[in-house]
């Protein structure tokens, strides 16, 4: 071993150490879980706002402003990894001038790298799987009220479904619908998560404001009843789109996929 | 409009504003996109100030406190918006502005940036006001989130190091956080600040060793974004290294806004006056043990990085007092530095980029540079001047003011003269980072400069452009308004924040203060000869070349934590 | 008390490893650990005054807390940001130097 590793070692055990001597008090001790809050859900969760699933009622419902937060973490971090992954392309590997990892031969990019693991059998199956499992991610995601899901999950369905497109694509598969029209290219990814993101954000804003339950009790005064769990849905619905096409997006662009 | 309405303006526009920049990244054709994206930072930190405006009177008559959604205290989120985060809100819509007016000139640019950066000003006026323990986990990890990304968005590979080390510092401190979130939450079965607070006491022993340790690891994690000493270590690298305009609004703003929630959560528990006592003293050394690494380095950015720590030591230092009188100092000093460090990350930056190089012992005419890159009027080199004296706490220049106010807090005690020496090394380091300025020492040498620039072989590096230009405008102008308006200025701080009259601002200017600056002013010239003679520089090359590495930063963290919560436990 | 003092080794693995492994894409991974410590940790304890799942109109009434699981819903979602932002700006300092090796980098960066 080197010195800097026993040193490194060191330093983790004494890091352990006091970390241990901080935390273990806090979380050894027997101590009673509080029930007052899954009483008040229990009993109130489902009226005030429509779903079902109390997990739901919570973060898209009481704590739709951390959700919101959330969603902006994940859209911060999405949108750093893209542009880190999409402007390493252009710079060449380490100890290798730009240009002549293409003339060595060993060694040309993604793009080489792609074909070399293509295989049939990967596309043809990936290609028709795709819209089993963008029915199954839309599933998730608009029962997420109701049932275990939600637009995280639903979206995170949705966006295997995408990356099983754009696997499809290279052999002519359902994405390819012309020479030039692509479904879910990333121009076409990076629109919808741009749409979806505004869509969250003018959907939060009147509800924190609590201006929903003052839409519902207008709409109701002219005849139309807008059930509570209408919101909830509409936001699971963006969610999903948002986060569905973000990583998406992402895998598609460590694929080596085109960039427009 | 209503006042809750109001209240989230200044989160939700420059999230409405970001929205608009990413649309406008989709669009086709360069103009209606760039149109969008104008129109999206104009919403973002523009309007918030017309937000802020109508909300002055509700905000000084005591705020409002509410619940998002109106849903009930016990399970919704809580926020209040007080003439604290009032006050908080404008520090960093005008540090945020001024710094997003530069980068128009001079980059990163794109709407990707523009919408990034509004997310980063967005969480800002969200930690400003939240009164929720989890809602400020995500507020803080959406800050730390955006300005890894910023940091990063520099380009150079030294910068993508300096994020890593900031991302993974911060995340592994946020994983405390959340173990002290779950102490609470276990012991008291609420995550706002009030549910806390009623359950702990209504507990027989107020919660004993465990809610102590939770508000260890709470406010320990939350340290580490304001960069008190021990846990400084992730800012210099990140601060130097990201781009001019980033630098400026994570020194100027970003490492306060942590602290002052931090402070609010803090007046809710039973261990908040220990914890913040012994920040407090922890941010006096680092104002002196900060200064002195600042006057050692070599980088001109680092300099002014290392200066952001010594800055933020004077505004923990007098936070950690827990009073009204000390807040409102805290944010004096905040508010005045964000405008004079913003500056002078702005106008170094500048000048090294026009200069080429940022080694202060190498680096000698940046005016002429600067000159050749298109800024003939040298508002450059004003801005500097006005920031350094600024800094260097000169009267008649704001940070007198602020940096006397603090000082007065503490007469007659051990951090009274530790933060009269900071100051003395502020001056003695500005100085030496002044040196830049200097004419170009030989001769000979600025003739093969000026025979090489019409060869063609070094065209201007850069060019000052006109919005860079305005943006230093701007906040000189604010550093001499606020300088010239300090007594009203801390007056309507203490309106805003319930203290009443009882501000020094006239006692500053009596003689004694006055011949106790000069003191330090003469001090400072004189260490600054110590610093830039042989010994001076040798023992400058020690100090840069002490070890530093990423284990040594969690290791810090691991001893502060573990010191706060022996502080905590063994002297309750 | 068992389950929670595995937990606790668990977190401890992780800060140990961010500390003591230089390879920068095992220091992600000991943060991931740290992460999910706590996720297991929030729900694991919620879990204690229950036995069904959250979901209304099921044939017990004794669900665990459904509080955490919303929480931690969110700090999973935290967490696979910041390991995607890591691995991504890893992947850049790996082309910009060829090493993972985070003193390796330090000094190839020209810190001081």
């Amino acid at each position: 071993m080197r010195r800097a590793d026993i040193a490194g070692t060191l330093a983790g055990i004494v890091v352990a150490i006091l970390s241990c001597a901080v935390v273990a008090p806090v979380l050894l001790p027997d101590v009673p879980w509080p029930e007052a809050a899954r009483d008040l859900l229990a009993a109130r969760g489902l009226g005030e706002t429509g779903a079902s699933n109390l997990v739901s009622a919570i973060y898209l419902g009481y704590r739709a402003f951390d959700t919101l937060g959330e969603t902006i973490v994940l859209l911060a971090a999405l949108a750093g990894a893209v542009s880190l992954i999409g402007a390493a392309r252009d710079t060449p590997l380490h100890g290798e001038e730009a240009g002549v990892a293409a003339d060595r031969g060993d060694y040309r990019g993604p793009a080489d790298k792609r074909r070399r693991l293509h295989t049939e059998i990967m596309d043809s199956i990936a290609g028709k799987l795709a819209p089993i499992v963008l029915l199954f991610g839309a599933y998730v995601m608009l029962y997420g009220h109701s049932s275990p899901g939600g637009g995280f999950q639903g979206g995170v369905v949705i966006a295997s479904g995408v990356i099983f497109i754009a696997i499809g694509r290279r052999s002519g598969g359902i994405g390819r619908i012309g020479p030039r029209l692509t479904v879910f290219g990333p121009r076409a990814l990076s629109r919808m998560e741009a749409s979806a993101f505004a869509a969250i954000v003018l959907l939060s804003f009147p509800v924190s404001i609590s201006a929903f339950e003052g839409l519902r009790a207008g709409a109701s005064a002219v005849g139309v009843s807008v059930p509570a769990v209408s919101y909830i849905v509409a936001l699971n619905v963006s969610i999903g789109l948002k986060v569905g096409s973000g990583v998406a997006l992402m895998c598609v662009m460590m694929l080596g996929g085109e960039s427009e | 409009m209503s006042d809750v309405a109001l209240a989230l303006a200044p989160v939700f526009l420059p999230l409405a504003g970001a929205a608009m920049a990413l649309v406008a990244k989709t669009l086709r054709g360069s103009g209606p996109a760039a149109a969008m994206e104008a129109a999206g930072a104009a919403v973002g930190l523009v309007l918030p100030w017309a937000a802020l405006a109508v909300l002055l009177p509700r905000a000084a008559g005591g705020g409002v406190a509410f619940v998002v959604s109106g849903w009930d205290p016990a399970i919704g989120i809580a926020l209040r918006f007080d003439g604290l985060a009032w006050l908080v809100d404008a520090l960093g819509f005008a540090g945020a502005g001024a710094a997003y007016l530069y980068s128009r000139g001079a980059g990163p640019r794109g709407p990707l940036f523009t919408a990034i950066f509004l997310i980063q000003t967005s969480a800002l006026a969200a930690t400003a006001s939240t009164a929720d323990l989890f809602n400020l986990f995500v507020c803080l990890e959406v800050l730390g989130l955006s300005s890894y990304v910023l940091v990063a968005s520099s380009g150079k590979p030294g910068a993508f190091l300096a994020a890593f080390s900031y991302l993974a510092i911060s995340s592994a401190a946020m994983v405390f956080f959340l173990v002290g979130l779950f102490g609470f939450y276990r012991l008291t079965g609420s995550l706002s600040y009030e549910g806390i607070s009623a359950a702990l006491a209504a507990l027989p022993d107020g919660g004993g060793t465990a809610a102590s340790l939770s508000s260890a690891c709470v406010a320990a994690a939350v340290a580490i974004r304001v960069a008190v000493m021990p846990v400084y270590g992730w800012l210099p690298d990140a601060h130097a290294l990201a781009p001019h305009a980033v630098s400026a609004v994570l020194s100027g703003v970003l490492i306060k806004t942590p602290l002052f929630a931090l402070g609010r959560l803090l007046e809710f528990l039973p261990a908040g006056p220990a914890s913040m006592e012994l920040l407090g003293a922890a941010g006096a050394v680092t104002a002196l043990a900060a200064v002195l690494v600042a006057l050692s380095q070599k980088d001109a950015k680092r300099l002014l990085a290392y200066h952001s720590i010594s800055q933020i030591g004077y505004v923990v230092a007098a936070w950690g007092m827990g009073t009204r009188v000390g807040l409102q100092a805290a944010y004096l000093h905040a508010l005045f530095h964000a405008l004079f460090k913003g500056l002078l990350f702005l106008s170094v930056g500048t000048a090294a980029d026009a200069a080429g190089g940022r080694n202060v012992y190498e680096v000698r005419g940046a005016g002429a540079s600067l000159r050749r890159a298109g800024d003939r009027r040298s508002i450059t080199v004003v801005a500097y001047a006005v920031g350094a004296l600024s800094i260097c706490a000169l009267p008649p220049f704001n940070g007198y003011a602020s940096k006397g106010f603090v000082g007065s807090l503490f007469k007659g005690e051990w951090r009274y003269w530790v933060l009269f020496a900071a100051g003395a090394c502020t001056i003695a380091s500005f100085l030496k980072l002044s040196m830049i300025f200097l004419p170009a020492k030989e001769a000979p040498k600025d003739a093969r400069t000026a025979e090489a620039a019409p060869a063609g072989a070094e065209p201007p590096r850069m060019s000052v452009t006109a919005s860079m230009k305005a943006s230093m405008i701007l906040l000189a102008g604010l550093c001499l308004a606020t300088a010239a308006f300090a007594g009203r200025i801390m007056d309507f701080t203490g309106t805003m924040l319930g203290v009443g009259a009882g501000a020094p601002s006239k006692s500053l200017y009596a003689a004694p203060e006055l011949a106790k600056a000069g003191f330090g002013a003469c001090l400072g010239v004189a260490l600054f000869f110590v610093a830039v003679s042989k010994p001076g520089k040798r023992a400058a090359t020690l100090v840069r070349a002490r070890p530093r590495s990423f284990a040594g930063l969690v290791l810090a963290f691991a001893v502060g934590l573990a010191a706060l919560g022996a502080r905590l436990v063994l002297f309750p | 008390m068992i389950a929670r003092a595995l937990v606790l080794c668990m977190f401890l693995i992780g800060i140990a490893g961010l500390v003591a492994k230089r390879n920068l894409v095992k220091k992600t991974f000991a943060l991931a650990i740290m992460n999910s410590a706590v996720v297991l940790l929030f729900v694991l304890e919620g879990s204690s005054i229950g036995d069904e799942a959250p979901l209304l109109g099921g044939p017990g009434a004794s669900f665990v807390d459904p509080v955490p699981q919303a929480l931690m819903l969110t700090a999973i979602v935290v967490g696979v940001c910041v390991s995607a932002l890591a691995l991504a700006l890893a992947y850049r300092l790996y082309k910009a130097y060829g090493t993972l090796d985070v003193d390796e980098l330090k000094r190839l960066s020209g810190h001081e």
